[in-house]
């Protein structure tokens, strides 16, 4: 997969910007706050449909204006596809190939990003872990992104219910509860069954990765933690049972609280290195390493599942890392279209001659530079 | 955020109150209201407030009319062992369209969402019951759309009407994107009637 072109119309502070990018490794430079993020930021809305940071689609549309364009030329397995978001503060519109689309097509199209708010995967709270199952590891399963959101709906409806049953303000409390609960166990081991189909094949491939980075130093257990009692191998069925089972003895408790205690949203990633937990214990360099196997592992089973390599989005990571890990994301990347910013480049060029395009930014405005 | 007087303030207030539409929408409104002749603005007053006021419920299946009956549930040649429940009027007119069902329409006006304050009680229950329990009806069909709400909607439904002995089935999964009926081609919402399997 590989973007062959973009043009920006009042995308946060580009008014109007079109570029080619390099079909390899695209480094943007520029001082701080000129609008190196911002142009990854571009890329991944296109694949998203939301941004990685903004909270309110409003923040991305350029100050003076009420509306954004981002048309993104894409060839995805040799055919041209051309995608267009049309943006305002409360509605967004999708077009591909000039016809509105929802935006489940979307799936087919792969984008990992690694960016320095991604620490707080191994380090942050349950949270953060969960944003990662959803957005990242989630992406790799095209059904799994409305699974999720009609489990989230599920989740607000449900919440909702359970208060206006404590506060008593509605007649038909028992029955109507039932139906809810019916389809939050539904969606709910859905969306688990799916996490583990991902799990189970993306897991293996991290801890090898983190085995090669590390030289044999490290080895990496990644494990599911549900709030649910799982053992592995179980079918969606299976997992629908145990949540009904477990589920109608927390309901008391759920009403008093309104909150729904059980579920996939309450469930979490366990991450550890040579058997010690890595949130805890690990160095900020040990971090930084597992993120970067769990990054790397998601490109690996992108080519494994689709036979093509996602968009890879670096924003300011890459010389974070020392000089063997940067060599070693390097080399795994030369097949995949790569996004760096950076605001010194560090003597890269040089590494990678022949295989990219040098950019600068000033202000939102976006030049070649050079060819590496 | 508007400096306009009194009257024109009001008109761009009540504009933007509509479904679809902003702040700078409903000013365009107002003022090309404004600025047409006052002939048209009578039209338009007159069409507001007529069919506001002559049109109702169906005092059947509950569905939009300006009699007592509508065309629909007056038709005799239809057949009454099939009744086809939907969410919203636009509903049955897309069901119409497709020309694949020939039983009845159920209007229910809504779904089931707390978050919108919606219950069973707002919904066109008792009417339903009504005629679940005097009429020849031998299959309900539900139509509910096929996002969360809907799906819960069916769900109550077929709880609710099981136990009658009457034959609940489903149709809207096979209906892709969007998830509303409105928005299913013909053939679409023909195979998934016809493909309608026992539900709840
Ligand atoms: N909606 C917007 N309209 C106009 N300008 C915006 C908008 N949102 C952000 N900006 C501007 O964009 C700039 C930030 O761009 P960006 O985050 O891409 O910086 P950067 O080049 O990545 O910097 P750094 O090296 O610090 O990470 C800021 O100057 C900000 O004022
Ligand atoms: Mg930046
Ligand atoms: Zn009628």
């Amino acid at each position: 997969m590989r973007v062959i072109n973009v043009t920006l119309k009042n995308f946060r502070n580009y008014q109007e910007e079109s570029f080619q990018p390099h079909q390899a490794i695209n480094i943007i430079t520029g001082s701080n706050a000129q609008g190196k993020t911002n142009l990854l930021e571009s890329i991944y809305y296109t694949f998203r449909g939301r941004s990685f940071r903004a909270e309110r689609d409003k923040d991305i549309i350029h100050w003076q204006n009420d509306t954004t364009t981002i048309r993104t030329g894409v060839l995805l397995n040799s055919r041209n596809v051309d995608i267009k978001w049309k943006i305002k503060e409360n509605n967004k519109k999708l077009i591909i190939n000039g016809i509105d689309t929802p935006r489940a097509e979307l799936d087919h199209f792969g984008v990992v990003l690694f960016c320095p708010e991604d620490l707080y995967l191994v380090k942050g709270s349950p949270q953060e872990r969960r944003k990662f199952l959803d957005n990242d590891v989630g992406s790799l399963n095209p059904g799994y992104s409305k699974t999720w959101r009609q489990y989230a709906r599920v989740l607000t409806q449900r919440n909702t219910l359970l208060k206006e049953i404590r506060d008593k303000r509605t007649s038909q409390t028992q029955d109507m509860l039932e139906v809810w609960d019916e389809q939050l166990y539904r969606h709910g081991a859905r969306v688990i069954y799916l996490r583990l189909q991902i799990l189970k094949k993306l897991i293996p491939i991290a801890r090898s990765i983190h085995h090669k980075i590390t030289e044999g130093a490290e080895e990496l257990q990644a494990k599911y933690l549900s709030s649910l009692a799982l053992e592995p191998g179980l079918t969606e069925e299976q997992i629908y049972q145990i949540f009904f089972k477990t589920g109608q003895k927390m309901r008391p408790t759920e009403i008093q609280r309104c909150q729904t205690m059980l579920g996939p949203h309450r469930d979490d990633l366990s991450l550890s290195l040579n058997g010690i937990e890595a949130r805890s214990f690990g160095s900020q360099g040990q971090q930084r390493t597992v993120t970067l196997s769990l990054k790397l592992s998601q490109l690996e089973l992108w080519y494994r599942e689709f036979g093509d390599y996602p968009i890879l989005l670096l924003d300011d990571v890459l010389f974070e890392l020392d000089h063997s890990r940067q060599s070693m994301l390097l080399d795994k990347i030369n097949k995949v279209q790569t996004f760096i910013t950076t605001s010194f480049t560090g003597g890269i060029e040089n590494t990678i001659k022949g295989a990219g395009l040098l950019w600068q930014v000033n202000a939102g405005n976006l030049t070649a530079k050079e060819e590496l | 955020m508007l400096y306009y007087s009194g009257p024109v303030a009001r008109l761009v207030d009540e504009f933007a109150k509509l479904p679809g539409i902003g702040a700078k929408t409903a000013q365009r409104l107002a003022f090309h209201i404004l600025n047409s002749p006052p002939e048209a603005a009578q039209s338009l007053a007159k069409a507001l407030v007529e069919v506001r006021q002559s049109i109702k419920r169906c005092s059947c299946c509950c569905n939009l009319t300006d009699e007592e009956l509508c065309p629909i549930c007056r038709d005799t040649t239809r057949n009454g062992k099939l009744l086809c429940i939907v969410e919203e009027p636009r509903d049955v007119i897309a069901m119409e369209k497709a020309r694949g069902f020939r039983g009845y329409y159920h209007v229910l006006h809504g779904a089931i969402s707390p978050m919108d304050g919606i219950g069973p009680e707002n919904l066109t229950l008792k009417e339903l019951l009504k005629r679940l329990q005097s009429d020849e009806i031998e299959e309900v069909i539900l139509a509910a759309n096929s996002d969360v709400e809907g799906e819960t909607t069916a769900l109550y439904l077929a709880r609710l009407i099981k136990p009658l002995g009457i034959k609940v089935t489903r149709i809207a999964h096979g209906i892709p994107v969007g998830s509303d009926l409105e928005y299913a081609d013909a053939m679409t919402l023909n195979k998934a009637l016809e493909g309608r399997g026992e539900f709840g």
